[in-house]
């Protein structure tokens, strides 16, 4: 009976990723517990800003999270699969609802408000996504019709992708393509398309910087010049040269159309990382205020409660996305370097698995959570130490926010099913 | 595709993800590195002055007070009040505590913040909060309150050369006088805090003091501000008198070298409009070096009595022809025929010193005056004193030794001349000039008192009784005649000596005359230095000019302080000197009528101010008795005569004086007929006869507590 219960509370699966789970959600209980506490210093009850409310809540998510990934863990794969497009659809509708019966917070409809209940469908979205995905790729896996694939997850991916970029949530929009572009990937899409979208990424940038920063022509010109050079040396077939040379131009000039679409705190928040100094006090604020957060707590910190940035509420969002700033001034070097360290293994192990499990839903699958993971990661700490333009995105586990730690948990969960089956090949 | 080569593509696929999961890696511990590691400094810098900022805290600056407690410079801690527009809200309390702690109408303070285009308003400057007002005025983070400190001057023109300024200007701090040298005292230490805010707008959560300020310590002077009224009073009188250009007053006392007063011309009525011209703030006690003239003959004479090249009965024949060396003659060429040493001083013989002095090596005759203090910065803290001159007898050319012997060819300051005099005065001991009594801290423990230095013994007792008899031979009968009072034996010696034009040559015209005077003679308490520049043609001689002013200012002090009243001989008891000020008696004009008191003050030479309508008087100040200049103006209290049993109930009661004013309290004093006496200055804190008991026969002691503090 014992080992039923345990069997009933205990995930299954690598061992290595679930420790790496709870250490970080207890450093994100920790974390906020900070967050939420007054200052300890000679000035007293200072006014932290942030409710003690969210510990506990995120306490109870952290358990409902436990559970999320338990049940994922132990759930068969199979029932996974075959029921694939029923989140989707679930979620696509719950999609549809936010900008209809969604609240307005702070300009944009991302919630659904149930009783005392809210949450961000978008999080749904992606596991639920990520699964279809998953599902419909390892179906075409062995068939001839790759191709055929390739745009049903492309077209099944851009759906839901749209909705949210309409919320509007430019970065939760982004991790669907990312998630998408790994899977397609490991799929066994040839290294061209890659290196096309790549190159294409490469122009629109230098585009953007050439045109809206530097006012000068000379560095998208001087990409232009030497990709006319790499393609007059390289061993490709005419076609293929010429493909590369009208994406490139093609995504350079449409940058321009492009951002005017944007809304004008997108605008705003690029332009910011780009000139920080000249919007220090506006878009450039948050940047400026975490890269002064987290360079200020040096190698060790200025340890656990005692964080003045955090204390007097310089860092914005410091309970949501900006935690790792709070990580990195109370914590220092040391423990920001262990936050992404643990991600790290997480990551690494579940490409390990990804690559070893046989079963090829399993594999797909574990490739969209270790890429959604590791996109989030990587965005949120580049966002945090100044290395790109804020946009909306949490660090997984850590911030704030019941939807994404239960998402995150069952995506987790669903990776150590997989891992349970990678090793007995 | 075979099975085997879709899991070579597999496995190098698995190689580049996993490539580029150790970059990403790479590249966030590296940009963490970067920002926590390399560029730390910079960041904690910026942090830390985000939420503090290091404010020095001010010291309060020393007060400085003369001999008797008289407050002469004194700082208070004033704020500016002001009021950030931004984060006010339409609250009208914000308003209605503004105006209760700055007493005035709610409708100008908002005119004045509504007419205002900055962000920060300052309502009020220079006002002095309480801590219950303090405390109503920081619950609005609105208002802001800066602190500084301000010095204010009670005497305002008195000694104001001499204690000079302290003013903080937005690009400097400037001072002058004593505020200036003895900043070291009175500036104290600065303190440093950290200031603490939030990133929420206006959040001010107070400082932390990293260091205490030290503050300035209280200095109270050797100065009398008495003496010093009376010397400025005269000299101002003796400048228009005799048309002169400028002029010094200097009072010593000799037993300890303490300044107790030193005025100098020009002389500011107020501080305020005189700021700006430099010449005001200069004290030419301690500025000015001038030819001292015959005056020098004292110190001449004690050099040449000392060293042994003439004693008291050697004779010199002083005709102007009897071989004077380089043609040097008596003052308008009187032949004065054999004189010995007390009665060429009296009559100021330049033939007497000049044959004298060249029975003395150049080096004998530098070294002796030398000793007196010449050619030596005093250790007076004024700034930019000069040296004087004496250059060294090794340069000396032929004529020098004679002329510096009747004080030519040299040149010295006031207090320089006062130190040596001092000298002679007290027996034979120069003293530094004392400026400073007691130094204690601003708390008002540790009384540190500073004692007189003795430089060193220049001459022997019986050597400078010598010089003061001849000193005394010079009033009684020589060029300072005028000088002789008969309540007091004075002694002194005139200087009249031409205006050097840079040391080459005299102006023609120019004289500096000047009256170095000590009394009483047999036991000088007072050193007097009188000196006037360029009096006119008609007063030229010092005995003209400066010898009736230290006749004025000596008779002055003896009535009006302290300081001689118990000199023994002479007649002390009656003034006989020249009354310049006319004292009249106040007539007794209670319970007249109005006009009627008007009437018999007016016989009396006196102006009326009357306070009340109708009725009689109730009050006069000053009281009945008090002799006082003429055309003062008398403050008469009218009332209706059933009042006054209200106004002054209790016939054989002690009143209250407690927070009354000096003037109130002169006032019911002077109404009730009680004599009073009030020590400090202020507001009534203490009286020695509770109030409501039994009227005392005595006066009552009333002590006054300042608001400064």
């Amino acid at each position: 009976m014992g080992g039923g219960l345990r069997h009933m509370l205990t995930p299954r699966g690598d061992r290595v990723i679930f420790w790496c789970w709870l250490a970080l959600c207890l450093m994100s209980l920790a974390v906020l517990w900070s967050v939420t506490e007054p200052i300890i210093g000679p000035y007293e009850n200072v006014d932290p800003g942030v409710p003690k409310s969210i510990f506990w809540r995120q306490m109870m998510w952290a358990v409902v999270g436990y559970v999320g990934l338990v049940a994922a863990s132990r759930v068969p794969l199979r029932h996974v699969d075959n029921l694939a497009p029923i989140p989707w659809l679930f979620s696509l509708v719950l999609l549809m609802l936010v900008p209809v019966i969604g609240p307005v917070i702070s300009g944009a409809r991302r919630w659904l408000v149930f009783g005392p209940v809210s949450l961000q469908p978008a999080e749904l979205a992606k596991v639920a996504c990520i699964i279809l995905n998953a599902s419909l790729l390892a179906r075409g896996v062995d068939s001839q019709r790759k191709s055929l694939a390739t745009g049903a997850t492309l077209l099944l991916t851009a759906i839901p992708a749209m909705l949210v970029l309409k919320q509007p949530d430019l970065g939760t929009s982004l991790v669907f393509g990312a998630a998408w572009v790994a899977m397609i990937f490991w799929f066994g899409m040839p290294g061209i398309f890659l290196l096309v979208a790549a190159s294409a990424a490469a122009s629109s940038v230098l585009m953007f910087y050439s045109e809206a920063v530097l006012h000068q022509p000379w560095p998208w010109g001087g990409y232009l010049l030497v990709l006319l050079g790499v393609l007059y040396w390289v061993r490709w077939s005419i076609p293929a040269k010429v493909t590369m040379l009208v994406v490139n131009l093609v995504s350079g000039i449409g940058i321009p159309i492009m951002w005017a679409q944007l809304k004008g705190y997108q605008q705003d928040r690029v332009m910011a990382f780009f000139k920080p100094a000249e919007h220090a006090f506006s878009s450039g604020y948050q940047t400026i205020q975490s890269k002064v957060a987290i360079g200020s707590g040096g190698l060790f910190g200025t340890h656990y409660l005692k964080g003045t940035q955090k204390g007097l509420a310089f860092i914005p969002e410091r309970q949501t996305d900006f935690i790792f700033s709070v990580v990195g001034e109370e914590l220092g070097f040391v423990g920001a370097v262990f936050v992404i360290g643990l991600f790290f293994v997480m990551v690494m192990r579940g490409v390990d698995h990804a690559a070893t499990v046989r079963k090829p839903f399993s594999r797909f699958l574990a490739v969209g959570i270790v890429a959604y993971l590791a996109f989030h990661v990587v965005v949120n700490v580049s966002i945090t130490t100044g290395l790109m333009p804020v946009t909306g995105i949490p660090l997984p586990l850590m911030s704030y926010g019941g939807s994404n730690l239960l998402v995150t948990s069952a995506m987790l969960g669903l990776l150590l099913n997989v891992s349970s089956k990678s090793f007995d090949v | 595709m075979t099975q085997q080569e879709s899991a070579k593509v597999g496995d190098r696929r698995l190689r580049i993800v996993r490539i580029i999961v150790l970059g990403f890696g790479i590249l966030l511990a590296a940009r963490v590195v970067q920002v926590q590691v390399v560029e730390h400094e910079e960041w904690l810098t910026r942090a830390n002055n985000q939420w503090s900022r290091e404010v020095t805290i001010d010291p309060e600056r020393g007060n400085i007070y003369d001999r008797n407690g008289r407050p002469l410079a004194v700082s208070v801690t004033t704020t500016a009040v002001g009021v950030a527009k931004k984060l006010m809200d339409d609250d009208p309390q914000l308003i209605a505590d503004l105006a209760r702690v700055l007493e005035r109408p709610e409708a100008e303070l908002r005119q004045a913040i509504a007419a205002s285009t900055s962000k920060h308003v300052v309502l009020a400057r220079d006002v002095v909060l309480k801590a219950e007002q303090r405390a109503r005025l920081r619950r609005w983070s609105a208002i802001t309150m800066d602190d500084y400190c301000k010095r204010y001057y009670p005497t305002d023109g008195m000694a104001a050369s001499l204690v000079g300024f302290y003013r903080q200007d937005p690009d400097a701090t400037r001072a002058t006088g004593l505020e200036a040298s003895l900043e070291k005292y009175l500036a104290g230490k600065p303190g440093l805090a950290k200031e603490i805010q939030t990133a929420r707008p206006g959040e001010k959560l107070g400082r932390v003091i990293l260091k205490q300020a030290v503050h300035g310590r209280n200095l109270m002077l050797t100065l009398d501000a008495d003496v010093q009224q009376i010397c400025e009073q005269r000299l101002l009188e003796a400048v228009a008198a005799t048309g002169s250009k400028g002029g010094s007053v200097l009072v010593l006392d000799p037993a300890t070298g303490d300044v107790l007063g030193a005025a100098s011309y020009p002389l500011m009525a107020t501080r305020a409009d005189n700021h700006e011209d430099a010449a005001v703030w200069n004290n030419r006690n301690f500025t000015t070096q001038f030819e001292p003239g015959s005056l020098f003959k004292v110190f001449s004479g004690a050099a040449l009595l000392h060293s042994g090249a003439i004693d008291t009965m050697t004779v010199i024949d002083c005709d102007n022809n009897s071989g004077s060396p380089y043609g040097i003659s008596n003052d308008k060429n009187h032949n004065y025929g054999r004189l010995r040493f007390a009665g060429a001083l009296s009559v100021s013989s330049n033939v007497y010193f000049a044959k004298a002095a060249m029975k003395l090596p150049g080096e004998k005759l530098f070294g002796e005056l030398s000793s007196l203090g010449f050619g030596e910065r005093t250790a007076f803290p004024y700034k930019a004193q000069p040296r004087g001159s004496l250059r060294k007898a090794d340069q000396w050319n032929g004529a020098d030794k004679p002329c510096i012997a009747i004080g030519q060819g040299v040149s010295a300051t006031a207090i320089q001349l006062g130190m040596a005099l001092c000298a002679v005065a007290n027996g034979g001991t120069l003293y530094a000039p004392r400026c400073v009594k007691e130094i204690s801290s601003r708390e008002g423990g540790a009384i540190e008192e500073v004692q007189p230095v003795a430089v060193r013994r220049v001459m022997a007792p019986p050597l400078a009784e010598t010089l003061r008899a001849a000193m005394a031979r010079v009033v009684h009968e020589g060029t300072g005649k005028l000088t002789e009072l008969d309540w007091i034996a004075s002694g002194g010696k005139t200087g009249t000596a031409q205006k050097s034009r840079d040391g080459h040559g005299y102006t023609a015209g120019a004289y500096m005359a000047s009256f170095g005077g000590m009394a009483p003679i047999n036991d000088p308490r007072l050193v007097i230095l009188v000196v006037l520049d360029e009096p006119d043609w008609s007063h030229h001689y010092a005995s003209q000019s400066a010898v009736p002013l230290y006749r004025d200012v000596l008779g002055e002090i003896r009535r009006c302080t302290n300081l001689l009243s118990d000199v023994p001989g002479g007649r002390t008891g009656v003034v006989t000197c020249r009354d310049t000020l006319q004292l009249v008696e106040v007539p007794d004009v209670l319970y007249l009528r109005g006009a009627h008191a008007d009437q018999r003050l007016a016989s009396a030479g006196l102006r009326c101010k009357v306070d009340g309508r109708t009725g009689v008087v109730v009050g006069q100040v000053p009281a009945a008795g008090t002799r006082c200049e003429g055309g003062s103006t008398v403050l008469v209290t009218i009332a209706d005569r059933n009042a006054v049993a209200d106004a002054a109930p209790a016939g054989e009661q002690c009143p209250d004086f407690t927070g009354k004013s000096n003037r109130e309290i002169r006032s019911l004093a002077a109404r009730l007929n009680l004599p009073v006496i009030i020590n400090g200055v202020g507001y009534a804190s203490a009286q020695d006869v509770l109030p409501g008991g039994p009227r005392p026969a005595g006066p009552v002691t009333i002590t006054m507590e300042s608001t400064w503090n």
